[in-house]
C-alpha cells in the first residue's frame, strides 16, 4: 500500500481555520462572562483530553505553555525558552509567541498587568500539578473561572482541518495495521509486532500514537506487550491510535494465530453485528445512550445482558483529543445528543463468554442518516496461518 | 497593545523531548537483572531514612508522566492517571493502581512485586484507610511527588485527607536515586547500548538513501525491537533549534538528532553522528576529563569549550545531579550523567551525547 509520508492537509487557508478557533474561544469567554482568559497545556499530553493550546494554535508543546486571549482578540502564546518559541513560530498559527523561562508565570504576570482582581477564564488547568496551578493562580491576583465547558461547546463542531486530520489518522492506522498483518508470523514477539506498527506510523508522520497490543489464548483485556512469543492458538489484540496534527483516530483489531476456534469466529462475528448496529445508530440528534442501547441489543437478544455491563466491557466508544472529546464516553448513562461531524471511535470491545476479550472498532463521523466509517469497513477477524 | 513580558532568557538546562501519551513497548518484571528484591531493598532503605525523621511510613505518588519513583520502588509504570505506593516497616505495602478500576490488576501483578493491589477514585482517603489499618498507630507520613505528580485537585483531596499528618520527603528520594547501584549501572549500560544501536540504525538508513524522518523511524524501530519501553527523539534543525520527530520532513536535509530510550525503567541516550566517528569530540573529552568526585559544576562548565547540557540520568531523563540548572553541585562517586554537546553549524544544530559514571578516579564512559 503506497502512502505519502509528508502529508499536508488539503486546505487552502489553514490560517483562517485557526482564526475561527480564536473567534470560537472568545465566544466561549463571552458565554462565561469573562473578558480575558488563559488556555494552558502542561506539556503532558493525554489521549482522551482536550488540550486547548494545541487546539487554539496548532502547536504541540514539549513543556508547559499558555495562551492569553482577550475578548477583542489579542492573542499571546507563552512558551518555555527560545527553542520552544522557535518551534511555535514554525508550527503554530499564534499571532504572537513569547519565549520565557516560565510560561505559566509569564501568563500570570500578563494577566496581572492587564488588570488584577478581575475574573479570568481558564481552560486546561485540570491537568496542572499544584506547583503549576499555584504559579498560574498568582496568589489570587485575579479569580480563575473555569471555562472548559463553554470552550468544549465551541470546539465540538469539528472544522475542516480536524476532519482532514481525523481521516488521515484513520488512513495511516489502517496502513500501519496492514504493515503488521503482512509481517506477522509465528515465532515473532508481541514487542516486535508493536514496533512494526510504531515504525510505520512514525514514517508516515504520526506525531504520537496510543498503541496497546498484547496476546493470549484467552485475553482478559488488551495491554502493553511484554515479550510473549506468538504461537498457534494465540489471539492478538491491538488498539491502534495514531495522532496527526494533534488529532487522534483509532482502530481496534483481533488477529487469530492459526485456525480460529468456532467460538472465536462466532464471538467476533457477533461483535461485528454489534458494531454494525452502533454505526447505524450514529445519527445526528440521537443520544449516546441510544447508540449504546443499539449496540447492546444483539447481545441482549442472545441472553447475554450481563455482558453489556462491567466488568465484561468498559465503554462502547469514546472521543479522542486534542480537540473536543465530545460526545464523551459511550455509556448508557450518557444522554448527550450526537451532532453532525462528531468524530470518535466506536468499539464494542469486550469479554465474550467463549473466546475471552475481543476487539473490533473503527473511527466514525456522525452524519444525518447514520455514521460514516472512515476506514470504509468494519474489520473482521484476521488470521495468520500457522 | 500587549503587556506580554520579554524578560531575558536563561540558557537551556536540558534537551527537551516530546512526551508521548502512552509509554509503549515491553513492560515486565525482569528477574535476571532487576529482581524484585532490588525494589524491596530500596523501599526498606527509604522507610529507614524516613524513620530517622520520625515518620511512621511513606506514600509515593506517581503518574503516567512522572513514573520514575513508582518504577524505582514498585517496578510499576502507570499507563494513564496517577498511582500511589503506601508503605510502613513491618507492614505489607499497598499499591493503588489501575485505569479507572481494577481490570488491569491481573496484568500489574505480573509486573510489580507489590502483592496488595487496590483501586480507589479518592486516593487521599484510601491512603488514610490503609494507614489506619496498620497494627500500630501512626502520626505522620513522608510523602513523595505530592506537588509534582498529582493533578492539583487530586493533591488537594490528599491534603484534606491527611490534614497536618504528612511531611514532604522528595529530597530523600532524590538522594537515594542519585547514587546508582551495580544493578542500575548494568541496566543503564544496556539502555545506553540500545540507544547507540538505534542511532546507528538511523545513520545507516540515511546513508542508504532514506529520508530524514524515515531514518529516525528506523531508530525508533530498532530501539523498540531491542527491548526499549519508550523511545523519544529530538532533532536539531537548520534554524539552530530543535524539533520533534514528526516535525522533520521526510527529505534528504541535514540529519542531527538525539535518541533517548528507556529500558527496564532506565534511560539511555545517543546522538546520530553522520560525519564523525563515535567518541570523536575533543571538547566533550576535555569536559569529561575534568569530571571527578568533588568537581564543582559551575567551575567545570565555566572552563568548558562549548555549550553543554549536563544532568544526571537514570529512572528520569533528567535527574540529580542537575548540572544544567546553574547551581553549584559537586559530583559524587556513582553519579551517572548524560552530557549533551550542542554545536551550531552553518547547516544544522549538531548534537553529541556522552553518558559517564563517576568513579573515585574520574568519570568513565558508560559503555
Amino acid at each position: 500500500m503506497m502512502t505519502v509520508t509528508d502529508w499536508t492537509p488539503p486546505i487552502d487557508d489553514i490560517a483562517s481555520v485557526f482564526a475561527d478557533r480564536t473567534r470560537r474561544a472568545t465566544t466561549a469567554m463571552c458565554a462565561a462572562d469573562v473578558r480575558i482568559a488563559v488556555f494552558v497545556s502542561s506539556g503532558r499530553h493525554l489521549f482522551t483530553d482536550m488540550d486547548p493550546v494545541i487546539w487554539l494554535t496548532g502547536f504541540k508543546p514539549m513543556h508547559a505553555a499558555a495562551v492569553v486571549l482577550t475578548s477583542d482578540g489579542e492573542f499571546v502564546l507563552y512558551t518555555q525558552g527560545e527553542w520552544e518559541a522557535g518551534r511555535a513560530r514554525q508550527m503554530s498559527y499564534a499571532p504572537k509567541v513569547v519565549a520565557t523561562d516560565d510560561p505559566l508565570g509569564g501568563a500570570a504576570s500578563d494577566l496581572t498587568a492587564r488588570g488584577g482582581g478581575q475574573r479570568v477564564g481558564s481552560a486546561g488547568t485540570r491537568k496542572l500539578n499544584a506547583i503549576e496551578y499555584r504559579t498560574l493562580a498568582s496568589d489570587g491576583a485575579y479569580q480563575l473561572v473555569p471555562i472548559d465547558t463553554e470552550l468544549d461547546e465551541q470546539a465540538r463542531r469539528k472544522d475542516v482541518l480536524e476532519l482532514a486530520q481525523f481521516r488521515r489518522a484513520s488512513e495511516i492506522s489502517e496502513v500501519a495495521f496492514e504493515s503488521l498483518r503482512q509481517q506477522l508470523r509465528i515465532g515473532m514477539t508481541d514487542v516486535e509486532a508493536e514496533a512494526i506498527i510504531e515504525h510505520r506510523l512514525r514514517e508516515l508522520g504520526a506525531d504520537d500514537a496510543f498503541v496497546f497490543l498484547s496476546a493470549s489464548t484467552r485475553n482478559r483485556a488488551v495491554q502493553r506487550p511484554w515479550g510473549r512469543v506468538l504461537m498457534a492458538g494465540d489471539i492478538l489484540l491491538t488498539e491502534l491510535s495514531p495522532c496527526v496534527g494533534g488529532v487522534f483516530a483509532q482502530i481496534c483489531r483481533t488477529v487469530a494465530f492459526g485456525t480460529p476456534s468456532k467460538e472465536l469466529i462466532h464471538d467476533h462475528e457477533l461483535l461485528v453485528k454489534v458494531m454494525t448496529a452502533g454505526v447505524d445508530a450514529c445519527r445526528a440528534g440521537r443520544s449516546v445512550s441510544d447508540v449504546v442501547a443499539a449496540m447492546d441489543a444483539p447481545l441482549i437478544a442472545r441472553g447475554m445482558e450481563q455482558y453489556t455491563k462491567p466488568p465484561f466491557m468498559r465503554v462502547r466508544g469514546h472521543g479522542m483529543g486534542f480537540g473536543s472529546v465530545a460526545p464523551g464516553d459511550f455509556l448508557s448513562r450518557n444522554t448527550a445528543r450526537l451532532q453532525t461531524g462528531d468524530s470518535f471511535v466506536l468499539h464494542p470491545n469486550q469479554m465474550m463468554p467463549g473466546a475471552g476479550y475481543l476487539m473490533c472498532g473503527e473511527p466514525v463521523i456522525v452524519g444525518e442518516s447514520g455514521g460514516e466509517i472512515v476506514t470504509g469497513r468494519i474489520a473482521g477477524l484476521e488470521i495468520v496461518e500457522a | 497593545m500587549t503587556s506580554a513580558r520579554t524578560a531575558p532568557l536563561s540558557t537551556p538546562t536540558f534537551l527537551p523531548m516530546m512526551q508521548p501519551v502512552l509509554r509503549r513497548g515491553r513492560s515486565f518484571l525482569d528477574r535476571e537483572v532487576l529482581p524484585s528484591d532490588e525494589n524491596e531493598r530500596r523501599l526498606n532503605t527509604l522507610l529507614a531514612l524516613a524513620g530517622e525523621r520520625g515518620l511512621d511510613g511513606v506514600v509515593i505518588f506517581g503518574a503516567a508522566h512522572t513514573p520514575e519513583n513508582l518504577g524505582y520502588y514498585a517496578n510499576y509504570i502507570p499507563t494513564t492517571f496517577h498511582s500511589a505506593l503506601v508503605a510502613r516497616t513491618g507492614e505489607a505495602p499497598v499499591l493503588f493502581a489501575g485505569k479507572g478500576g481494577a481490570r488491569d490488576h491481573p496484568y500489574i501483578r505480573t509486573v510489580s512485586w507489590v502483592a496488595d493491589l487496590r483501586y480507589s477514585a479518592t486516593i487521599g482517603s484510601a491512603v488514610v484507610e490503609v494507614a489506619d489499618s496498620w497494627g500500630a498507630p501512626w502520626h505522620r507520613l513522608g510523602v513523595v511527588g505530592l506537588d509534582t505528580s498529582l493533578p492539583h485537585e487530586v493533591r488537594d483531596e490528599v491534603v484534606a485527607a491527611l490534614g497536618k499528618r504528612f511531611v514532604e520527603i522528595d529530597d530523600i528520594v532524590v538522594g537515594q536515586r542519585r547514587s546508582k547501584s551495580a544493578r542500575e549501572l548494568a541496566v543503564l549500560t544496556k539502555a545506553n547500548s540500545i540507544a547507540r544501536h538505534a542511532a546507528a540504525a538511523a545513520a545507516d538508513a540515511y546513508a542508504s538513501g532514506a529520508g530524514r524522518r524515515s531514518a529516525l523511524a528506523a531508530a525508533d524501530f530498532t530501539a523498540r525491537a531491542r527491548g526499549a519501553h519508550d523511545c523519544r527523539i529530538t532533532a536539531g534543525t537548520s534554524l539552530g533549534g530543535v524539533a520533534a520527530m514528526s516535525e522533520i520532513r521526510d527529505d534528504r536535509g541535514p540529519l542531527s538528532a538525539v535518541i533517548a530510550v528507556e529500558y527496564l525503567g532506565y534511560w539511555g541516550m545517543a546522538a546520530i553522528r553522520l560525519d564523525l566517528d563515535d567518541g570523536d569530540d575533543a571538547p566533550l573529552d576535555n569536559l569529561v576529563a575534568r569530571m571527578r568526585p568533588g568537581a564543582d559544576s559551575i567551575e567545570v562548565l565555566a572552563e568548558a569549550d562549548g555549550t553543554f547540557l549536563v544532568n544526571g540520568i537514570g529512572c528520569g531523563l533528567v535527574e540529580a545531579p542537575m548540572w544544567g540548572y546553574g547551581h553549584a553541585v559537586e559530583l559524587r562517586p556513582n553519579d551517572v550523567l548524560a552530557i549533551v554537546h550542542i554545536v551550531p553549524t552553518a547547516e544544522r544544530l549538531e548534537l553529541d551525547v556522552r553518558t559517564v559514571v563517576v568513579e573515585a578516579t574520574g568519570a568513565r564512559p558508560l559503555s
